[in-house]
């Protein structure tokens, strides 16, 4: 059991840190222990010998459909140019002020993120900041900061939103429903301690006080951005819109219609590639491979451990420290999204998600309520990444733009400063919401691993 | 960083969208249009473009029946009550290219149609040569030229599919783009093209490496900034496309160096519209080389 839980730690800092690219990490940790597990018959591999390995990720397939079917549609519907066009629109009507620019993309990086996931939106909102910024003469610190924070709102509302809602998602048999009554609401509230708190932290930084002339010369500028300009044909943009909404619907309805997500995603992605794109070679490259590859190295690695008793073991051990008993999980959830918020904040909240997985499964399988733990995990796996400036993707891409534009570096302290304060706010929220919920019966059930 | 790419490209892209005020130009017609018929088998198109031009867009024409021989068939037949001008062939010494540009300026026309290549049929001249009566139209007209190469085929009509090429920098684009909303079919299909031969670069990529070794400069980048110097047209176009006036394409792509030899691309019959900046050996002779190479018709704006 050592060796693994030392193996899979190993991973997890060859994962994190940036020496090592992080699929090569997690595929390497799952080469040795898998030849390791082999090699001694380890659980399932005594049995079954080698081809266990399929036999572990034949659960996990449904996330790897989702990964690919969005991958291509994002890619797909990013290049029709919807997403850039939709985000040029809402700034035009701004008109430039530095007020109401602040909370456009601020929303704008919410909705985007829940559509698109963190980082093709981010990438879209970064650039947005700059271009806008560098012709309306506005610092893009407070707008990329913020940007960045409500990122990580924006990835909680939908099982699509983001990668660990995707893998808990399917673990637990989550509906896609089922978020936009327990986590989208949470969403909408923890933007809105990002926004409140980062106003009032760049309240300094950004002219929120404009003059009538100063509003003229702003609304001339930014009416010289036309955002048909970056489209390149209408009937691919209104295509993409359509399949983007028609997979969305196809999320909330696949539960009812008895097919996986995976199906839908994969159905959408299809779609994309027959009506709204020129190169079918170029799409598919895109998907997002090195994260595929990524996952299936993770599964692999976790699949060994779960092998051994370890996670049964920290389940167990979870629980004991905690103090909490099936009837009272008080403390339970309170110690989970506390460990899963401060996880995420050092390290990729993906492996966080995925070794809480098990430990939970455990813990469920002991007799506890599933529906909370489930939604503390992946409330706080996700707002945990606003503590530090590496606990998300959100904030290295905002930080690195940062840097680039004006040669800014945001240090560990300024950005804590910042970001863990409101993270802070947001995961005791976190924690308090789902405890509410809990006490008042709100959680929706789940078809498997339900109350007692 | 490994975002850095897929960064720089959305931002050259919101970039791209600071078009100003993106206005096309009013949609141009012809009011009046001289049809030169010079017996070759090009002049049933001739009349073809007559009878669209007087029928859809209201044009008077003015027929110019420079034919040697006695006329086969009625040359009237694909437009019912010609009640346009008939003027008689010139004389025999005059020089057709002198004969139309005389006429073109008499009769105050605003457009002429004029075969290529001129008294002989295409299928025997090919891709070898435009002949000297277009050369010296296309040199010294003010007024927009369109070039006839070839016979409709069945089911193929007069300006269903326009485009509008633009293939250098020119003055003349927009006001090429005017004309070409003006001319195209409603319900009919536009496209803006850009696209640059790769004649007109490798050689000029060649020479600015042995000038800076450690240049990076492709043919891709060459396109992209001709694009976006149009990137003003293209917004003004795909705003004003619509179910009430025409649907609109956009089109960016690298032509090869191989595409010699013809046809470029032939499809269902469009009329390719390309501004034209006079004085230019460059421009003339690209613009001689695409209309060798086209049997589709060529709409010629000079700027």
């Amino acid at each position: 059991m050592g060796i693994f839980v030392i193996g899979m730690l190993l991973t997890f800092v060859g994962v994190a840190a940036e020496r090592f690219h992080k699929t090569v990490a997690s595929l390497a940790g799952a080469v040795v222990l898998i030849g390791i597990a082999v090699t001694i018959g380890l659980g399932g591999f005594g049995d079954y010998g080698y081809p266990y390995v399929y036999k572990i990720l034949e659960h996990d397939l449904g996330v790897l459909g989702v990964i690919i079917g969005t991958g291509i549609l994002v890619d797909i519907t990013s290049k029709s140019g919807l997403f850039h066009f939709l985000g040029m629109l809402i700034v035009r009507s701004t008109r430039g002020e530095a007020g109401r620019l602040y909370f456009a993309l601020c929303g704008l990086t919410f909705v985007f993120v829940a559509l698109l996931t963190i980082v093709p939106a981010m990438l879209i909102l970064s650039s947005l900041i700059l271009v806008i910024c560098r012709s309306l003469d506005y610092s893009p610190k407070p707008f990329l900061i913020s940007s960045a924070i409500c990122a990580n709102s924006g990835a909680i509302v939908t099982f699509a939103s983001g990668l660990p809602n995707i893998m808990i998602g399917s673990k637990a048999e989550i509906p896609y429903a089922h978020f936009l009554i327990v986590s989208a609401p949470y969403a909408v509230v923890s933007a809105i301690i990002a926004v409140i708190g980062l106003r009032l932290a760049f309240r300094h930084a950004l002219p929120w006080k404009q003059s009538d002339e100063e509003k003229q010369a702003l609304m001339e500028k930014i009416a010289s951005f036309d955002p048909w300009a970056m489209v390149t044909s209408r009937k691919i943009l209104y295509r993409s819109g359509i399949i983007l909404a028609g997979t969305v619907i196809g999320f909330a309805l696949a539960q009812p219609l008895g097919v996986g997500l995976d199906f839908v995603a994969i159905a959408g992605g299809v779609a994309a590639l027959l009506f709204a794109m020129k190169s079918v070679e170029e799409a598919i490259t895109k998907v997002n491979w090195t994260v595929i590859l990524f996952f299936i190295g993770l599964f692999l690695v976790i699949g060994c451990v779960s092998q051994t008793g370890a996670l049964t073991l920290a389940a167990n051990q979870v629980v004991e420290i905690s103090g909490s008993t099936p009837d009272n999980p008080k403390m339970l959830i309170v110690l989970l999204g506390i460990f899963s918020a401060v996880a995420s904040a050092i390290v990729d909240n993906i492996p966080v998600a995925a070794t809480l997985i098990p430990i939970i499964e455990s813990i469920v399988a002991s007799g506890f309520i599933a529906e909370p733990l489930w939604w503390v995990l992946i409330l706080c796996c996700n707002l945990g990444g606003n503590g530090t400036p590496i606990g998300s993707i959100s904030c290295v891409i905002a930080l690195h733009a940062l840097y680039k534009e004006s040669g800014h570096h945001m240090g560990w302290g300024e950005f804590i400063k910042l970001g863990g304060t409101v993270m802070l706010i947001q995961v005791a929220g976190a924690i308090a919401f789902v405890l509410i919920y809990d006490a008042w019966g709100l959680f929706p059930a789940l078809s498997h691993g339900a109350t007692p | 960083m490994k975002f850095d790419k897929d960064m720089d490209e959305s931002m050259k892209l919101f970039k791209a969208a600071q078009v100003g005020a993106a206005e096309l130009p009013e949609a141009r017609r012809p009011k009046r249009t001289l049809l030169v018929l010079d017996g070759s088998s090009q002049d049933l198109t001739t009349m073809q473009v007559g009878a669209y031009l007087r029928d859809e867009l209201g044009s008077h024409l003015v027929l110019l029946d420079a034919r040697e021989n006695e006329p086969k068939g009625d040359i009237l037949e694909p437009m019912k009550d010609f009640d346009g001008t008939v003027l008689p062939p010139p004389p025999v010494d005059q020089e057709g290219y002198d004969a139309i540009l005389l006429i073109a300026g008499e009769e105050k026309c605003d457009l002429l149609v004029v075969p290529c290549p001129y008294e002989r049929d295409f299928e025997n001249v090919g891709a070898d040569s435009t002949g000297a009566v277009i050369d010296v139209v296309l040199a010294h007209t003010t007024i927009p030229v369109w070039v006839v190469r070839s016979a409709l085929l069945d089911g193929e009509t007069i300006c269903s599919q326009v485009d509008v090429v633009i293939n250098r920098e020119s003055s003349a684009s927009a006001l090429a783009a005017a004309w070409a909303t003006g001319l195209i079919q409603t319900g009919g299909s536009l496209k803006l093209v850009v696209a640059l031969e790769s004649s007109a670069y490798t050689e000029t990529i060649e020479l600015m490496k042995k000038v800076k070794p450690d240049i990076d400069i492709r043919a891709e980048d060459l396109i992209n900034a001709l694009a976006d110097a149009h990137r003003n047209l293209h917004t003004a176009l795909i705003k004003a496309a619509g179910p009430q006036t025409w649907s609109y394409l956009y089109d960016i792509h690298e032509e090869p160096e191989d595409q010699a030899g013809f046809p470029i691309k032939p499809r269902n019959h469009t009329l390719n519209v390309i501004g034209f900046d006079r004085g230019q050996a460059s421009a003339v002779n690209q613009l001689k080389d695409r209309i060798c190479r086209s049997r589709e018709m060529i709409l010629v704006v000079p700027g």
